[in-house]
Formats: C-alpha cells, structure tokens, sequence
C-alpha cells in the first residue's frame, strides 16, 4: 500500500498514458504518437534542463530556451563560415555552456541570497537579452541552418518518416535522461548537487561548495538546452531569433510541471506526453473546423496551456514529482 | 508548489510575448512612435508647368518591349497615345484638369505635396514573416523616382519624390504605428503597403480615417471592401481563386488539399477557393487553417494530415516562413506535391534561397513576373539599378518595388499638376485603367477599388534558387 502511494504519481501517468494511445487508434489519430513524440523529445531536453536548474536551486529558469538560441546562432555562423558541421557543433554547444556559466557568474551568483522570485525575474531578463543580441546580429529575420543529416527516410513508424535527425534527437534524449538518472543517483558529484539543492547549508559543513555546484548545474543545463536547439531546430530549415523561447519554453515548462519540476525521468515523459497531446489537437477533426471542440486560434497550442493550468491545478506536483 | 507557480507563469507570458516580438523586433523603423499631433504639409501651390506629357501607353498586357517606359495613363474614353523616352523634350502638353469625383478635398488635402517634392510612405514585413533582405528594400524603394527624376525630370512637374520606408513587423498594431508616424511626423501624401494582409489591412483602416489615399497589391477583400481611400493594384487573393484554380485543371490535380492561414482576413480567399473548386469539380481532400506563425510540431501534424491523404496539390495562402516549414516538413516525409497559392511575397527568389529543396514544387501568382521576362517588359529596370543601385544587384523585391512606384507615378501624372489626396483619388476612380508593363492593367471605379486585371504566374527553380515566370498577365475568365 505504501509502495501504491509512493508511485501514485507514475501508475497516474501510466493510465494516462494508456488512455491516450488507445483513444489515438480508437480516433485514427494514432500517427500524434510519433509526431508527438518527435516534437516532444525537444521539448524533453529543454525541460531536462529547467528541472536540473530548478533541483539544485529552486530556480525557474526563464533563459533555459535562449542558451539554445545562443547555440543555434553560433552554429549558424560557424557553419556559414565553413566550418565542419561536426566541429561547428561543438562550438555551438561550447557557446552554449559558456552562456549558461556566465549567467550563474554575473546574474545567479549575486543574486545567490535573494528571494527566489527575484531570480526568477532575472533569468527573464537574461532570455530578453539573449534575444536582443540575436536581433542586433541578424535583425530578426529568418535564417537558413543547415542539419547534420539530411536522409530523411531511414524508416517509418505507423507511416510517419523518421529522418536521421530525427532519429538523432529521439536517441539523445534518451541515453541523457539515463545517463542523468545514475549520474544524480550513482555519483558523488551527482549526489552533491542534489544534497545543495535540499540542504546547502549541510553540504557546505561537509566541506563541498554549493557555489561552485550552482556553476556546474547552469552550464550543464545550458549544454541540454543547446543539444536541444542543435538538433531539433535544424530540422525545420530555418531559425529566426527567439525562436527557443517562443515555440519551445513554453511546452517544455509544461512537460517539467507535468513531470513534477524535480524529476528528471518525468520530464522526459513530460515532454513526449506533451509533444503527443499537441500534435493530437492539431490534427484531430474534433478540434477542426466544425468539430465539437472547434475554438478559434490553434488548438495545438491553445491545449498546452490548457495542460498547463490542469496539471497545476489537479496535480501540482505532477506525476513523478515529489512535494518538498 | 501551486502557488509558487502561478507567479511563474505570469512571468512566463511576459517572457514569451517578448520572444514573439524579438522574432519581429523592428530595425528599420526610426524616430519615435509618431503619436504627434497630424502636421500639415506645405500646401502646393501652382508648380512648374508641365513639360512632359503623361506618356500614355496601350493598355495590352504586354507593354511596351524594350524601350523606356515612363509612367502612362489611358484617361476615361480617350484613346491610349505613343510612349515617350523619359527626359525627352517631349512638346509640352497642359496638365490634365483636375478630375471630378466623389472625393472632396480636406484640410490635409496637399499634406505631403510641395512644389518640389512628393512624400511618399511604404510599410513592409521586413522582418518577422518572410526571409526579405532588408537592403533589398534600402535600395529599391525609390530608385524608380530617381531614375525618373533623372530621365524626365518634368514628368511630375518639377517635383521630385521622397520616401519613407518602415518595416512593420509583421504586426498589425505596429503597422498603424509606422503608418500614423509616416503620416503625421514624416507628412507621407499617400501610403503604400508592400505586403502582409492583416498589416494592409489595418494599416488601409487608419488611412481611410484619416483620409489618405492607401495603395498595395490585392490581398484579403475583407475588412478592406468598405474602405473608401484604399485601392488593390493587383487582383485580390479571392479574385486569384479561379486562377489558382484552373492552374491545378490545367495540371490535372483533381484532388489537393488546402492551407490557409487561421487570420480573419483570409476567410475570404479561404471561402473563394472552396468555391472556386467545387466549380470546378476540384475535390478539397483535406482544408485547415494553420497558425499563421506555426512552428515546428504543428507543420509537421498538417504535413502528416496533407500526405495521407494522397493529394499530389495543396492549395496555400499563409507567410513565406510557414510556406517553407511546411515545405521543408514536406520533404521530411517523402511528400512532394505542388504548392499553389496567391501572393506578394511567396513568390520571391528569397523564399527559394532559403527554403529550397523543400520549395521547388512552389508556383504562385504574382503581381509582377520574375527576373527572367523584365527586360522584354521594361528595359529601363535594370539599366536604373545600375546607375542608382550603388552597386547592388537589381532583384525582384526591387522589382515590386520599381513597378509600383512606376503605376503610382502614372497616377500622379494623370491627376496632374494640382495634386491632392481628393484629386488623387477622383482620378483613379475615373480613369479607365493605369498600365506600367509590368502588371497587368489596373482598372478602378467608383464602387470597385479591387483593380487588378491579372498577374503573373512564378515557378520555383530549386537549381538555380530562383523563381522563373511560368506564365504572364494570366488573366480572370
């Protein structure tokens, strides 16, 4: 019984999970599970990176998108100006980590003591700034950015065409949600951030210093943020300037709170269930003009933050998280 | 945890608004908001008489070939007269008289209009919906009026043109902004709107209330139909309908899908093009609005929607940006048919540098043809980027741009040398049509400001990234 109440969170997600595949193939609508799944592995990666800055410092991290933005941006110089795409990657996620340093350094570090709103307040202001210095560089226009792979027919599930790049996402996401899960559970550096994040006071009395731990959770989140925008961005040809924070935060921050805000495995599955229920309500006829649920705008959108609102009004701690 | 996130998504929404706009941020934009006060302009008074004539040209589609092709005009039941060259001693003809119409003068009826100088005020998406080079428009927006001042200086009556360019960002509210600072700080005479429906559109509603003559190129009929100062020089994006049409009769696509942008101002093209299919026996296998900034998962979801269902045609009228998404998602999916649609700007060889592969099955009409035909239609286009250009490379964004101005100049000619927004708008209502070469003839009355005639069909070439003209002044009916 005990062990039910402990994993309540994840049997709800499970139903869930099973509800909504069978109402995809009772509906035809079955190809969301794989359109979803492949837009939601970016938001997964994203959101990965919101809950390991939120773990380890309660932070909401409102720039998360933007260190992507500052990795698409340097990929696209780099790779414009000959660069091998393979080492314009690495710059590009290089860009990204020192953007996630410098932000701890000058923004998070002063403002260590401070009430958690006001950080929260100045990673938005950090994202507002990323996003100007990529207007000033490309005057908001739209660019092309080419992609690592360009097969785009390796194979097909339920007759929708899984590219390399895509293929590339979907398996990034998921050997870094496993390699996360035993490097927070298995390792001594792991187990210290986690141990900041609940008691920083302790961890500095058995000598380990949460400052130097903030920096490393900040630049890790901003290579996850950058591995996100590297990967999945590409693919759609072009890029234009806050595109990570406008078409991307806002389901990844969904599919952290669904997950649970603390849970790195939940914000993997956050992401997929999120990426799966978006794509559902764009293609299904019941959201369509005429259809029972037609409302104006776009139901694809418009559902996430119904998803949003729902989880935190039914669920506040989601499905894997747990109340501090 | 609720109550710690509620702040959050406050927060989140603030964060996200300005991400949409940094996708649209302005850089073309100068001065301030222009919420000044309206300033008249130095009234005119009696300019220089008019040395040359307004060249009227035939008004057959295909214009005049090879030589110059100064701004002409066929008055109400008079005959067309010959071309001229441009800054030919002409014999000097009287100005036209003023025309009567239903236009009465106000009191910023000369506001923007000297002795020696014509304001003129144009807004585009530079930036936000369409992959354009700003300095495609830095350099074209006026360099028809420099070449004209150049070659014919008394053409306008000694009056030279100004003007103003501001990039509306895709955004409807910003483009009444550029459009009120463009009227009222800058003094613009007319404005013109080189793209994007919702901006026309809001942008034509501040004009018509202010009493501005407001010129572009056909888009939505919506919202714009009741507008007493606004006038399509090109036909509408419903009146394109049966030209889109019996495009996919002609290719044998009997059943397509059809995309349009979820924006008010295309319910209208939206219900033409349905109607225009079922006419045709067309059948509409599977129709969506998208999102007219869609990203990446809804591309993806329509694209997927669009491939099962077989149709070798989609019929599409959104932005360049979501064109190439959708494209680009196309290709991802094996799925390859032919995108056709109305439009300003999906047809620019921008789109193709950009979105190719995935646009090379793109053709779309438009109101000026492609790069490839100008210099049988008009020599003079290329010969002026090159004396005026500054060493840019002449394009079609400044091919949009030359053609306008070149009607437009036509229709100052035409009102002669008494030129006010009233006199303006008389003469367009009754003159029997206007005629550059480039587009097909504009024809405007009383009760119809749609004056488009026909336009141009443009045929995406992914080998070369260009747009070719498929076909030219394909006309209505």
């Amino acid at each position: 019984m005990e062990l039910l109440r402990a994993r309540r969170g994840l049997l709800i997600g499970l139903v869930v999970l099973i509800a909504l595949v069978v109402v995809l193939f009772a509906t035809g609508e079955e190809q969301a599970l794989v359109i979803g799944t492949i837009s939601g592995s970016a938001y997964g990666l994203v959101a990965v990176g919101l809950v390991l800055v939120y773990k380890s410092s309660g932070v909401f991290n409102f720039a998360q998108g933007e260190f992507g933005g500052v990795a698409l941006a340097t990929l696209y110089l780099l790779d414009a100006n000959d660069v091998p795409y393979a080492l314009a990657v690495v710059g590009a996620l290089v860009a990204a980590v020192v953007a996630g340093f410098l932000t701890e350094r000058i923004v998070v570090r002063p403002l260590f003591e401070s009430p958690r709103v006001t950080l929260l307040v100045a990673t938005a202001g950090v994202a507002l700034l990323a996003i100007a210095i990529q207007v000033w560089f490309f005057d908001s226009q739209g660019r092309p950015i080419a992609k690592a792979f360009t097969r785009t027919d390796r194979f097909s599930v339920l007759d929708v065409q899984l590219s390399d790049q895509r293929i590339w996402l979907i398996v990034t996401l998921l050997v870094l949600a496993a390699v996360l899960g035993l490097f927070f559970t298995r390792t001594n550096l792991g187990l210290a951030v986690i141990g900041a994040s609940q008691e920083p006071t302790a961890t500095e009395l058995v000598g380990i210093s949460v400052r130097r731990l903030s920096t490393f959770t900040w630049s890790l989140a901003a290579l996850l943020g950058g591995l996100a925008a590297v990967i999945a961005v590409p693919d759609t040809g072009s890029f234009t300037p806050g595109v990570m924070t406008s078409n991307y935060l806002i389901p990844a921050f969904t599919a952290a709170v669904l997950g649970g805000m603390t849970s790195l495995p939940g914000a993997v599955v956050g992401g997929v269930l999120v990426g799966i229920v978006q794509s559902y309500a764009t293609s299904a006829s019941i959201f369509q003009d005429g259809g029972a649920l037609d409302v104006p705008g776009t139901p694809g959108t418009l559902i996430v933050f119904v998803v949003l609102v729902g989880v935190l009004v039914v669920r506040p701690q989601g499905l894997l998280g747990k109340t501090a | 945890m609720t109550r710690r996130l509620f702040p959050v998504l406050v927060a989140f929404a603030a964060v996200a608004s300005a991400a949409s706009c940094g996708q649209k941020a302005g850089v073309a934009g100068t001065g301030g908001d222009g919420a000044t006060d309206a300033t008249d302009g130095p009234t005119a008074t009696a300019g220089p008489p008019a040395t040359a004539p307004p060249v009227g040209t035939d008004t057959a589609p295909s214009g005049s070939t090879g030589g110059s092709t100064p701004p002409g005009s066929e008055p109400a039941g008079s005959a067309p007269d010959s071309g001229g060259q441009p800054g030919s001693t002409a014999p000097a003809s009287s100005a036209p008289a003023v025309a009567a119409g239903p236009y009465e003068p106000d009191d910023n009826d000369t506001s923007g209009v000297t002795d020696e100088e014509i304001v003129i005020g144009i807004h585009a998406p530079v930036t936000g919906a369409s992959p354009i080079p700003q300095t495609s428009f830095d350099t074209g927006k006026d360099i028809y009026w420099q070449f004209l001042a150049d070659s014919a200086p008394d053409q306008l009556f000694g009056r030279t043109v100004r003007v103003v360019f501001r990039d509306d960002e895709f955004n409807p509210q910003r483009a009444v902004q550029v459009c009120r600072e463009m009227v009222e700080s800058e003094g613009a005479f007319v404005l013109i709107g080189a793209g994007g429906a919702d901006q026309i559109t809001a942008c034509a509603q501040f004009a018509a209330e202010n009493n501005v003559p407001y010129l572009s190129a056909g888009v939505n009929e919506t919202g714009l139909d009741d507008l007493a100062t606004y006038f399509a020089t090109s036909l509408t994006y419903s009146e394109q309908a049966a030209l889109i049409i019996a495009q996919l009769v002609e290719r044998e696509l009997t059943e397509v899908g059809l995309v349009v942008a979820d924006t008010p101002s295309f319910d209208d093209a939206f219900d033409a093009l349905k109607a225009a299919a079922e006419t045709e026996g067309i059948t509409i296998a599977y129709e969506t609005r998208i999102n007219k900034t869609a990203a990446e998962a809804e591309q993806l979801s329509v694209v997927q929607e669009l491939k099962n269902t077989g149709v070798q045609g989609v019929v599409l009228l959104s932005s360049p940006l979501v064109f190439i998404g959708l494209a680009n998602q196309g290709v991802n999916q094996g799925f390859a048919p032919t995108w056709i649609g109305p439009g300003v700007t999906s047809g620019l060889n921008a789109v193709t540098n950009f979105g190719c592969p995935g646009v090379d099955t793109g053709v779309f009409f438009n109101p000026t043809p492609q790069l490839d035909v100008i210099d049988d239609l008009d020599a003079d286009f290329r010969a002026a980027y090159e004396a005026f250009g500054g060493g840019e490379t002449a394009d079609d964004i400044g091919l949009g741009l030359w053609a306008l101005n070149k009607l437009l100049a036509a229709m100052f000619v035409a009102t002669g040398e008494e030129l006010g927004r009233a006199a303006l708008m008389n003469t367009l209502v009754t003159t029997a049509s206007f005629d550059n070469g480039i587009y097909s003839p504009v024809a405007f009355t009383e009760d119809d400001h749609f004056g488009g005639t026909g336009a141009h069909l443009l045929d995406a070439d992914c080998a070369a990234k260009t747009y070719t003209t498929a076909a030219q002044f394909v006309e209505v009916g």
